[in-house]
């Protein structure tokens, strides 16, 4: 491959990619809002549904995505007639929602998807069109060859719009067999010849089992460029052209974009893939850039084939790998920035540094910081992206269980990091279905229970500080704390004898392998659902709780952080060791006086402090070190999910942005250690995961507690 | 990016190369139609041409036509197969190349 035809496969990727992005969009969009189409929705909406699906249509011709755009066609026929004001029917929604789920397999397969498994939906759509009377489409369905004649006319300045007939031409030849005619008629003489206009027409004949529609479909990425017709002709043949002979040595792919160092003189040989393959002809330059021709390193490249950005020039399309190279670039800045701000060890008995240098110091460090948090911001996503997955699923796991169920959705709009949205997708999912599953009640058992019976699901988002909270909350039956302990106990996950709190035991369905469930369904019930949501949160530094009242239903509730790249931390140290703690999750820190200390029995001491009961927990134990020696005369009081709980250290050092790294990409997930970073002068310490402490760490023994007066913090 | 050439003996034999596709065609569409002013024979050597669009085939095509209502013969050199096939994909091939094979 010449360097010509590299560029122009580069080129092609890119435009394809474009095309895969935004028609994924616009199915996604087809699935948040079809569902309204049931409930009367306005002209509007349906005039935006119908323009999806055109624009989707119209693409994919582009690229020859020939069922791709039948289907979509059908679908956009069907939105047609709605756009008139005639009320969808549910057969109806329903089609068009199988054919959006269509429409994204065949956008999956790319160019090889095959026509036939579609053609009862094309069916059904054409049924809806035509108002539920059978056989009005039955012509355009059949499955009978036909001769489709479609006349091309493009608008004499198409080319300098970056499109080119051959373009659109070839495409057609995907569709059957076709013949080409190249018509005159309007070519004017060379001498009054403008060579940037387009004079020639083209006659097309394809013989094809699909409805002139469809083949004239290919033309509607050029929207007002070139004026088509299409109709099927009888008594008519198509004939294609001759296989065109490759010269030998040829890659076989006719190459007129990037005409390289191919012989012009050499004898015929095999004919080429190009011409050889069926049906008919395939065009040269069909999936050229504009132009048809590849640009040539010095000249102005020309305008891909790209449809119009919907959201205008005022933003830019970038892959997430260009993000996440910035993204580390910006990490190492943030190291590199402490570093400096830690000063050099070495410079022990020198001059401290100027004022100047100092200033110069903390600027970097704020310019650091903003920098990091605009990268950070790039990659954020409004959570809506998660949400809108909802309503379709709740749309049809509701009816398999014959519930009624209401979605209502708030702070769609709430930003998230890219990494961490990808992450929340299957908890929320599973979340969802739990409260489906579980959660929500038939309408008989609602109005049994005096409730409406159409059950409400609400999912939420809203951003706190440096965290966002996500509620997952139904007001179905709730947890049954009886139920829960019960289950717990005869699990062995509890003391016969213990006594819990509500809130404690509605923590036990978060332990692993627990489900009340007495059936065990498709959806969820199976036992390993929770913890496993648990853990997933807890690894990206998130928190999950829950609340539940019997009789009124669910709140699940994740806070998770805005960002797993960078976080705030507090270097403290025990057990002779450096350690972090994000600084959001430590709500105080006081040195200890021994007489505030008391045992509790059973239970971690706690110490007393604003006239509150804190326990105290053995950190050095829980994470596994060596116990050995007084725990250190510094209580920090941390928010471990909600609870309060408090961990003895030796000193509190300083407070600095720290680099996230996950320890999962290096080694095994460690408990009670969210990740680690590196600090200024290169060594590596732990990040500690506050909310997993009072699961993991033993309390305190009293016996261990010899105070020492805490270092100089 | 092109030369005229009178050799001693006919045809004209006119050499385009480079780019011919919209935006760059008014240089070769003067020198064709000074070709065909002359009346004599014309041996268009596109052997140079790496970059060809629907706009430069037309011109190619309007020369072709108008050259063979003047009588005038009209021949090609490097022709590739890019070109042919490009053509092909317009249904242009035969009408500015002639048959396969026929351009030489």
């Amino acid at each position: 491959m010449n360097p010509t035809d590299e560029a122009f496969a580069r080129i092609q990727a890119q435009v394809y990619q474009t095309f895969l992005e935004e028609a994924s969009e616009g199915i996604e969009r087809l699935e948040q809002q079809l569902l309204h189409l049931r409930d009367g929705a306005p002209l509007e909406l349906v005039g935006e549904l119908f323009r999806v699906v055109h624009t989707i249509k119209g693409n994919a011709g582009g690229f020859g995505l020939a069922t791709m755009v039948g289907l979509a066609h059908r679908m956009e026929a069907y939105l047609d007639v709605l756009r008139g004001g005639v009320a969808a029917s549910s057969d109806g929604v329903e089609a068009l929602l199988e054919g959006t789920d269509a429409l994204r397999v065949l956008l999956d397969a790319g160019p090889g998807a095959p026509p036939e498994p579609y053609e009862p939906l094309r069916a059904r759509l054409e049924f809806a069109a035509a108002g539920g009377v059978e056989g009005a489409h039955e012509e355009t369905s059949t499955a009978a060859p036909h001769v489709v004649r479609l006349t091309v006319a493009p608008a004499a300045d198409m080319l300098t719009f970056g499109l080119d007939p051959s373009m659109l031409i070839g495409e057609v030849a995907r569709f059957g067999p076709l013949e080409i005619r190249c018509e005159a008629a309007a070519l004017p003489s060379l001498a009054e010849l403008d060579p940037d206009r387009i004079y020639l027409t083209w006659v097309l004949l394809v013989e094809t089992i699909e409805p002139p529609e469809n083949v004239a479909g290919m033309f509607d990425i050029a929207g007002d460029s070139c004026v088509v017709t299409a109709a099927i002709v009888e008594g008519v043949t198509v004939t294609p052209p001759p296989p065109l002979v490759a010269p030998k040595g040829s890659e076989g792919e006719p190459d007129a974009a990037g005409i390289g160092e191919e012989p012009a003189e050499t004898p015929p040989a095999a004919p080429s893939a190009a011409s050889s393959g069926a049906p008919g002809v395939r065009a040269t330059l069909a999936a050229a850039p504009p132009g048809s021709t590849a640009p040539r390193p010095a000249a102005p490249a020309p305008e891909p084939r790209v449809p119009p950005a919907p959201a205008g020039f005022g933003s830019l399309r970038i892959s997430v790998d260009k993000l996440d190279s910035v993204m580390n670039l910006v990490d190492e800045l943030v190291i590199l920035s402490s570093a400096l701000a830690e000063g050099d060890p070495d410079a022990v008995g020198r001059p401290p540094p100027s004022r100047r240098h100092r200033d110069r110091l903390v600027r970097l460090t704020r310019i650091t910081r903003s920098l990091n948090e605009a990268v950070l911001r790039m990659r954020s996503l409004p959570i809506g992206q998660i949400f809108n997955r909802f309503p379709r699923m709740i749309h049809d796991i509701s009816a398999r269980l014959g519930k009624e169920v209401r979605l209502e959705l708030r702070g769609e709009g709430t930003e998230l990091d890219k990494t961490l949205m990808e992450r929340l997708g299957d908890p929320m999912i599973h979340l969802v279905r739990n409260s489906l599953d579980h959660g929500l009640e038939t309408p008989e058992d609602r109005l049994a229970a005096g409730k409406p019976r159409t059950g409400v699901l609400t999912l939420s988002a809203e951003q706190r500080g440096d965290h966002v909270v996500i509620q997952v909350s139904d007001d179905g039956r709730g947890l049954h704390c009886d139920r829960i302990l019960a289950r717990a106990r005869a699990r062995g996950l509890v003391a016969p004898d213990a006594r819990l709190t509500d809130a404690e035991i509605q923590r036990l369905i978060l332990a692993p392998g627990f489900s009340t469930a007495e059936q065990v369904t498709d959806l969820s019930g199976r036992g390993v659902g929770m913890d496993v949501v648990h853990t997933t949160i807890r690894d990206f530094g998130g928190e999950l709780s829950v609340s539940s009242v019997a009789g009124q239903g669910t709140t699940i509730t994740l806070r998770v952080p805005l960002t797993m790249a960078v976080i705030e931390g507090q270097l403290v140290r025990f057990a002779g060791q450096i350690w972090v703690l994000p600084v959001p999750t430590i709500l105080e820190c006081v040195s200890i006086e021994a007489g505030r200390f008391t045992a509790v029995p059973g239970r971690a001491p706690v110490y007393e402090l604003h006239d509150q009961s804190v326990p105290v927990l053995d950190l050095r134990r829980g994470l596994g070190l060596d116990a050995d020696g007084p725990p250190g005369g510094l209580l920090l009081v941390l928010d471990a999910a909600g609870r309060e709980v408090g961990v003895l250290v030796e000193q509190v050092l300083g407070r600095r942005q720290v680099v996230v790294k996950r320890l999962e990409q290096h080694a095994a997930r460690v408990p009670g250690l969210s990740g680690a970073t590196i600090l200024g002068d290169g060594s590596v310490v732990f990040i500690i995961d506050a909310s997993a402490l009072p699961d993991l760490c033993p309390a305190l023994e009293l016996a261990d507690l010899v105070t020492a007066p805490p270092r100089a913090a | 990016m092109m030369s005229v050439e009178v050799l001693d003996s006919p045809p004209l034999v006119i050499g385009l190369g480079g780019a011919l596709r919209v935006g760059e065609l008014g240089p070769s569409r003067v020198v064709l139609v000074d070709a065909l002013r002359t009346g004599r024979p014309v041996c268009l050597d596109v052997g140079s041409v790496d970059e060809l669009d629907s706009a430069g085939l037309q011109l190619l095509f309007a020369f072709k036509t108008e050259a063979g209502r003047a009588g005038q013969a009209v021949t090609w050199q490097g022709v590739r197969h890019a070109h042919r096939a490009f053509a092909r994909s317009i249904g242009l091939d035969v009408l500015v190349f002639g048959a396969d094979g026929a351009a030489r």
